[in-house]
């Protein structure tokens, strides 16, 4: 059994498949995780700037977004302040994926309404688990 | 003063690469320097503190400012070290030439200031040449850190694509040898990153920072014994414990301690002999081990196992950087603690961490 299986399995059940948004400045980054959630099963779009992201979130209405930081026209962390304060928003779970972990970029994403933040490179096990936990709590 | 500025320059016009703009510049720091050691010369000063001066101790703000901005100035120029301390050769020639060229006796007070002249260059150079090694330095740390940083992001995108190939479940046999494969040395050369990037901060930040947290350390043990089961299949870890194993320290920081040292077992143990972690909670503190049997670490290497980028050359496993070990003391410095290793043919190979459950600040709370 592939260890991509044993995740969806956490819980003892099998993940519900979610809808997801993936906002990411980097092409192969936005891409290859879109696959990986949608071998799992997970409907999945994307996004490549903070304005995107806004406006994908309001039309697809996605359970779990997962917000690079540093994204050109409205940064990662503007986007996700936003998508917590409208209506539509405010129960996502919104996580940032950002290459820097320090406590002032964890504080910044916590004040900004953000549920987590990864650090770069985000693992398979974080992510699903992240999808996981998110469905279960529907 | 304008003649010593025109030797100078000369010399400094015979680099190829100086801009009017640098020249310009130039001439602004000889000044300085040049100023700020006649006023250094003026004042009077006691024997006690000539003695400091010689021997390095005195601080001279004035002459240290301006050499300083002068070391960091040339480094940016491009000038090597060499260069950087030829110019000064070449004030202190031209200075003592034109000074002693019309002089016809050689009296006392002569000599002394000639005594001081030297002494403020001497600390000059030493002023230049501590801040251009220190810009070196900065230098190529943050030039590790971009580095580390920005070759994470291709390199977690192929290793998410690999794992999207594995989960699809269209795979022969074969092609899920491959993928896993992609996905196994993606993340060998992630740890290696890691340790490149930690090994930048040390030296930027003189310390790994890290954020200490309610954790049990059995947790992470047992999750790093996992991780290296898989990786390196021909070994067996066992795992002892003993007492409470709680404390506050950084997670993921304890996770990449206890990783580093048993890969380094793995690697240098004994094939088919188990790894052995033993955990002890006494007191105040946790004693941590790890155990491999096999080949002793030579005596020339023991004494430098913990500094960085010391490999041992037996090996032919290039996977290793050598930073692992110096990591390792590193993340149990910042946590207050201490790590030793023995190594012996009979007795294998063991290192010993001592870890205080909870790192007391300097205020005295914890």
């Amino acid at each position: 059994m592939s260890a991509a299986k044993d995740c969806e399995r956490q819980g003892g059940k099998l993940t519900t498949a979610c809808r997801i948004l993936v906002a990411d400045d980097n092409v192969d980054v936005v891409e290859s995780l879109a696959l990986l959630m949608q071998v799992h099963g997970h409907e999945v779009r994307t996004a490549c700037n903070g304005v995107e992201a806004v406006q994908m979130a309001e039309q697809f209405l996605p359970q779990v977004v997962f917000m690079d930081l540093g994204m050109p026209l409205l940064d990662g962390v503007e986007a996700g302040r936003q998508i917590r304060q409208a209506i539509w928003g405010k129960d996502m779970v919104i996580v940032a994926v950002s290459g820097w972990g320090s406590d002032q970029a964890k504080q910044r994403t916590r004040g900004a309404g953000f549920n987590g933040h990864l650090v770069k490179p985000a693992s398979e096990k974080d992510l699903l688990q992240i999808i996981a936990s998110a469905s279960a709590g529907r | 003063m304008e003649d010593i500025l025109v030797e100078w320059e000369a010399f400094a016009r015979s680099f190829p690469g100086m801009s009017q703009r640098d020249q310009a510049e130039l001439r602004d720091h000889a000044e300085e320097i040049l100023r700020a050691i006649a006023l250094d010369m003026s004042t009077t000063q006691t024997p006690a503190e000539a003695n400091k001066k010689a021997t390095g101790k005195k601080e001279n703000f004035a002459t240290s400012s301006a050499a300083g901005l002068h070391g960091m100035h040339r480094h940016a120029s491009g000038f090597d070290i060499n260069e950087l301390v030829s110019e000064y050769r070449a004030v202190r020639a031209s200075v003592t030439r034109l000074w002693t060229r019309d002089m016809l006796i050689a009296d006392k007070e002569a000599l002394d200031e000639l005594v001081r002249f030297n002494e403020a260059i001497d600390e000059a150079i030493h002023d230049s040449v501590v801040i251009y090694a220190d810009t070196v330095e900065k230098s190529r740390q943050l030039f590790l850190g971009v580095l580390g940083h920005d070759v994470r992001t291709p390199l977690g995108a192929a290793k998410v694509s690999a794992q999207g190939l594995i989960g699809a479940n269209t795979l022969s046999v074969g092609q899920l040898r491959a993928a896993e494969i992609i996905v196994r040395s993606t993340g060998r050369v992630e740890r290696m990153l890691t340790d490149v990037l930690d090994f930048a901060l040390v030296g930027l930040r003189k310390g790994l920072p890290v954020n200490p947290i309610a954790m049990d350390l059995l947790v992470v043990v047992q999750d790093v014994a996992q991780e290296i089961r898989v990786l390196y299949p021909d070994h067996t870890v066992k795992i002892l414990f003993n007492g409470d194993q709680k404390g506050e320290w950084d997670t993921a920081r304890m996770h990449q301690l206890v990783s580093n040292l048993v890969e380094n077992a793995a690697r240098h143990g004994r094939a088919g002999r188990p790894i052995t972690v033993s955990s002890v909670g006494q007191d105040t503190e946790i004693v941590l081990s790890v155990h491999n049997e096999g080949e002793p670490i030579s005596a020339e290497l023991l004494p430098r196992i913990f500094e960085p980028l010391v490999r041992n050359a037996e090996h032919a496993k290039p996977e290793s950087l050598g930073l692992g070990l110096y990591i390792a003391q590193e993340i149990v410095k910042a946590h207050n603690g201490s790590i030793a290793v023995e190594s012996k043919t009979k007795g294998g190979t063991t290192f010993t961490v001592c870890l205080p459950r909870k790192i007391a600040n300097d205020r005295g709370e914890s």
